[in-house]
């Protein structure tokens, strides 16, 4: 019985060998400890430990609170010197529950002073060649002077109020501290030079048109906007660099407008006197397109606009705007557009889809502006919640992708002749969706862009994705000759170039904008590429959608953080991502997974050599082993070729006696006998932990897929090996057929070893034939 | 945001992004080229890829202002420029000489040109000597990575505006 039992743990022991698969078998120096480093370990030391504030489940917590701040502002635009003047009134509401001693307020055109270090931020060195414009304007140009003028900080009793400006944030020093509750009024009076967004690539600015004389003005970040405080940063006054967008708070706006009288104009808000503003034709339009849901009514036609171009009025005329629950105010004039809108279904609501475009826009603007509005409308109400503005308006500016709550600019020009290619429409259209989008997230999913650029341009550009796609489905004249919307960023096998580029240029998703190397794929790409493969692969589209609708619900109009987002996800699912999120987001590690070997093995009537070796060293026979089935590997000197033949029962009289002592003639005839075995061995040279998808194809044609569950890489990080039993002969093995993970290197992807050919290869292919 | 126009759906495919910061210019333009050496028939395979808009810019700047590419105003006259702006802009030395590359064609993908060229080398040197200045014309930010492979050798090269030359070792054996 003692010999018996220490035999039991010699099989234990060489069975577990086998499936850990030991590193090493010589042991010369004993190697030291370490702390938990495993792929699949829990990411409490990423996560801040939940709070009152925000819960370990990823919603609000019962203490969550945001400060409310709504502005009054009188705004005049004076297109002749390039100017904007304004006049804010500023209410704080104090929700949080500290006291304030001081308010800090943004002062983003400040990136634009003759002297803002931001010009310096970055290194350069001496170049052997320049574009002679690019020389002009380092070297010899005086530069242009953007920045805030600010007149005046006055209270409620119209005393001056002490302020001090560092770059682009401004500290407001109160005369008495706010305490928590208690609300705060005062006012901001300033001016500053408008920039040609054009020629310095800016987000917000005019562009002019030399054929007319006239600017279209596409104005945001224009005002001084109170800074968040809130649980996490305290006040979020990191200054504004450039690439980090926006930190801001909901409140409500009330906005006069003042511009030229042959203005038209839109912004965020409901227009509030379209009789003052609006002839009586536009006015019936308007009113008109307000119930029109099938498509675009045209407010201000192509002709009309023309016709404005050579005005010139020197009247004025004061557009007012009213908003709630926005984080922002953004602005289109010019004398320039051409203005259509209709009513879209969302839900039980009805919301404008609008657009504003000059006659250089057309007549591609005309065509699909205003119904790629409505479809994004729908697209991200279905996946979220019921887009809850009253309108979506896409402005045309060149160069611009820009957005803000209920107005974006867009890109995409045909040629002088009105001709486009596909390139242009596409690219129109997909960047309308993607600023329409932003409505979503990060306007009312109100994140933090400042700190993190992720949060809301990777989970807006996997919602493009989606919503292309269905864009594609809805408009297949727009797809004519294809067989889906021509997404570029989203698809997997799209972002390998960049997951296998050089590492020393590839910083992880949860790093500031200001400090990545390449914040397209960083912050739009690789993020919108995970939470797809997230929805695909790993979660099942069921699950991912109930879970990423959750993050929507549950911080639609607050200030969600990555743990948020990242939490919910997980809690709304029953699905472990604490991987995903390391890998994925905290690490620059990519996705390579293979085939190392393909071992064969059969029954065989007797025990192979190691076996045989161990029970003469422990002194036993046979005999004395309780019931076994023996197999031995093809390549092995124990294999004989008869073992090939017939069935596994005919090799095994263990297995036989078995079978017939425990089986019914019924259920032996249902029984299935795998004929072939294989242990298969997978290598995982990349860093990043996935699900092993393989299709195995058989000599009958046939082929079938197994997924090994992302979890096989819990014990080995390297490799593991998996045995697959089968009734036919396996011919060939492959994984990710359809490369829906990423894997930077597909070389290793099948057995027998098949090199992809490149695509060098396949075009000297192509041009031979 | 603002990630410029054109480049704005792309980053996928490659890298070249140019970011709408308030009044800094803050483009970041990258082009990819492969560069494999395939040891049976002594030569190198490169392959490049260019938005189609940054090069049809500059080809249009240096030749027919309304050139167009994709699809092409006139393919010959396009493929005449590409010869030359890649002899001009990607060019392989050894120790002794220039040495020469072969244009063999190109095709489109969405955004993308890409580029099919082989360097076939007479003898094997043991250093080449890499100049990449392709789009530097175009912008002043314009970055190249060149992905080298020999075997199972892999290496990234960077080229910049202040370092556009890279020399890598053939290691013959």
């Amino acid at each position: 019985m003692h010999r018996f039992f220490s035999f039991l743990i010699v099989l234990v022991t060489l069975f577990l060998t086998t499936g850990l698969l030991a590193q090493s078998d010589s042991v010369s120096t004993k190697e030291g400890g370490h702390t938990n480093n495993n792929k699949f370990k829990q990411l409490y030391q990423e996560f801040s430990t939940p709070n009152s504030y925000r819960t370990a489940s990823g919603a609000p917590g019962i203490d969550y609170y945001q400060q409310q701040v709504d502005y009054i502002m009188d705004i005049e635009l004076d297109d002749k010197n390039e100017r904007l003047y304004g006049e804010e009134k500023i209410t704080y509401t104090n929700n949080s529950p500290d006291e304030l001693s001081y308010l800090w307020v943004q002062l983003d055109q400040n990136i634009r002073k003759k002297d803002a270090i931001a010009i310096e931020k970055d290194g350069n060195g001496a170049k052997p060649l320049m574009m002679v414009e690019e020389f002009v304007s380092d070297y010899l140009k005086d530069p242009f002077d953007g920045g805030f003028n600010i007149q005046s900080v006055k209270g409620v009793d119209n005393r001056p109020i002490k302020f001090l400006v560092n770059e682009t944030m401004m500290r407001i020093d109160l005369p008495t501290p706010i305490k928590s509750g208690d609300q705060y009024i005062f006012s901001i009076k300033w001016w500053y030079n408008i920039n040609n967004h054009v020629e310095n690539r800016a987000r917000s600015g005019f562009e002019y048109f030399p054929e007319d004389g006239n600017r279209a003005y596409v104005i945001a970040q224009f005002f001084p906007r109170l800074a968040v405080y809130n649980d996490l940063e305290g006040w979020q006054n990191y200054q504004f660099w450039g690439n980090g967008e926006f930190a801001l708070n909901f409140g409500d706006y009330e906005v006069n407008l003042t511009v030229p009288a042959d203005h038209i104009v839109d912004a965020t808000g409901e227009l509030q006197n379209p009789k003052d503003v609006l002839s009586k034709q536009e006015l019936n339009r308007y009113k008109k397109a307000q119930n029109t849901f099938d498509k675009p009514v045209i407010i201000v036609t192509q002709a009309e606009a023309e016709a404005r171009e050579g005005e010139f009025s020197e009247k004025k005329k004061t557009w007012k705007f009213k908003a709630k629950d926005v984080r922002d105010f953004g602005f289109a004039s010019s004398r320039k557009f051409i203005w259509d809108m209709m009513a879209v279904k969302v839900g039980s609501r009805k919301v404008m889809a609008v657009s504003l475009y000059p006659k250089e826009g057309n007549p591609l603007w005309e065509e699909y502006s205003t119904v790629a509005v409505a479809q994004t409308l729908k697209t991200y109400s279905k996946f979220t919640f019921n887009y809850p503005y009253p309108k979506a308006i896409s402005v045309h500016a060149k160069n611009q992708g820009m957005e803000y709550p209920m107005i974006c600019w867009n890109y995409g020009r045909p040629e002088k002749d009105g001709t486009y290619s596909d390139r242009v429409k596409f690219g129109m259209i997909s960047v309308i969706i993607h600023e329409v989008g932003h409505n979503f997230f990060p306007m009312i999913i109100n994140s933090d862009e400042r700190q993190w650029g992720w949060m809301d341009e990777g989970l807006d550009t996997f919602m493009q994705y989606l919503t292309e796609q269905e864009f594609g489905k809805n408009f297949p004249s727009s797809i004519l000759g294809l067989d889906y919307y021509p997404s570029r960023r989203g698809v997997p096998s799209k972002i390998v170039n960049y997951m296998a580029g050089d590492q020393s240029f590839i910083s992880p998703i949860m790093s500031n904008p200001e400090n990545v190397y390449q914040l397209g794929p960083n912050a739009y790409a690789k993020p919108a590429t995970a939470l797809n493969i997230l929805r695909e692969t790993i979660m099942g589209k069921e699950l991912f959608d109930y879970a990423f609708k959750t993050y929507a619900q549950r911080w639609m109009f607050k200030h969600p953080s990555p743990e948020d987002f990242f939490r919910t996800m997980e809690d709304a699912s029953a699905v472990d991502l604490d991987w995903f999120w390391r890998g994925w987001f905290y690490s620059t590690d990519y996705v390579d997974i293979g085939v190392a070997n393909v071992k064969k093995f059969f029954i065989s009537k007797e025990p192979n050599s190691e076996i045989k070796e161990k029970l003469v060293a422990y002194n036993m026979t046979l005999d004395d082993l309780p019931p076994a089935v023996f197999t031995v590997m093809e390549e092995s000197e124990d294999f004989n070729p008869e073992y090939a033949e017939g069935s596994p029962m005919d090799h095994s009289t263990v297995l036989d006696t078995y079978i017939k002592d425990n089986f019914t003639e019924e259920q032996l005839k249902a029984l299935k006998v795998p004929k072939y075995f294989y242990q298969i061995e997978f290598e995982k040279p990349g860093g990043l932990v996935m699900p092993i998808i393989v299709e195995y194809s058989f000599a009958d044609g046939t082929s079938e897929r197994i997924t090994y569950p992302v979890q096989i890489w819990r014990k080995n990080d390297k490799v593991v090996r998996k045995v697959m039993a089968s009734d036919k002969e396996i011919t060939n093995i492959l994984i990710d057929p359809d490369l829906e993970t990423a894997d930077i290197d597909t070389s290793n992807n099948s057995w027998p070893k098949k090199e992809a050919a490149s695509d060098f290869e396949k075009f000297i292919k192509k041009t031979k034939n | 945001m603002s990630i410029l126009a054109k480049h704005f759906s792309l980053f996928s495919i490659f890298f070249c992004v140019a970011l709408l910061s308030a009044m800094i210019v803050h483009k970041f333009y990258i082009t990819t080229t492969s560069l494999r050496f395939v040891k049976s028939s002594n030569s190198f395979q490169i392959t490049s890829q260019l938005f189609i808009e940054d090069i049809e810019f500059v080809l249009a700047q240096s030749s027919i202002p309304d050139l167009k590419l994709a699809p092409d105003s006139d393919e010959y006259i396009v493929d005449s420029l590409l010869i030359n702006y890649f002899k001009d802009n990607l060019i392989f030395t050894s120790v002794e000489n220039k040495l020469k590359t072969n244009f063999l064609g190109k095709e489109y993908k969405d955004d993308i040109m890409v580029c099919y060229l082989e360097l076939k080398l007479d003898k094997l040197d043991e250093n080449i000597n890499i100049q990449n200045t392709l789009l530097f014309d175009f912008s002043e930010d314009q970055k190249n990575i060149i992905h080298y492979r020999n075997g199972n050798q892999r290496k990234s090269l960077l080229f910049t505006h202040t370092q556009p030359r890279f020399t890598i070792k053939l290691n013959p054996l």
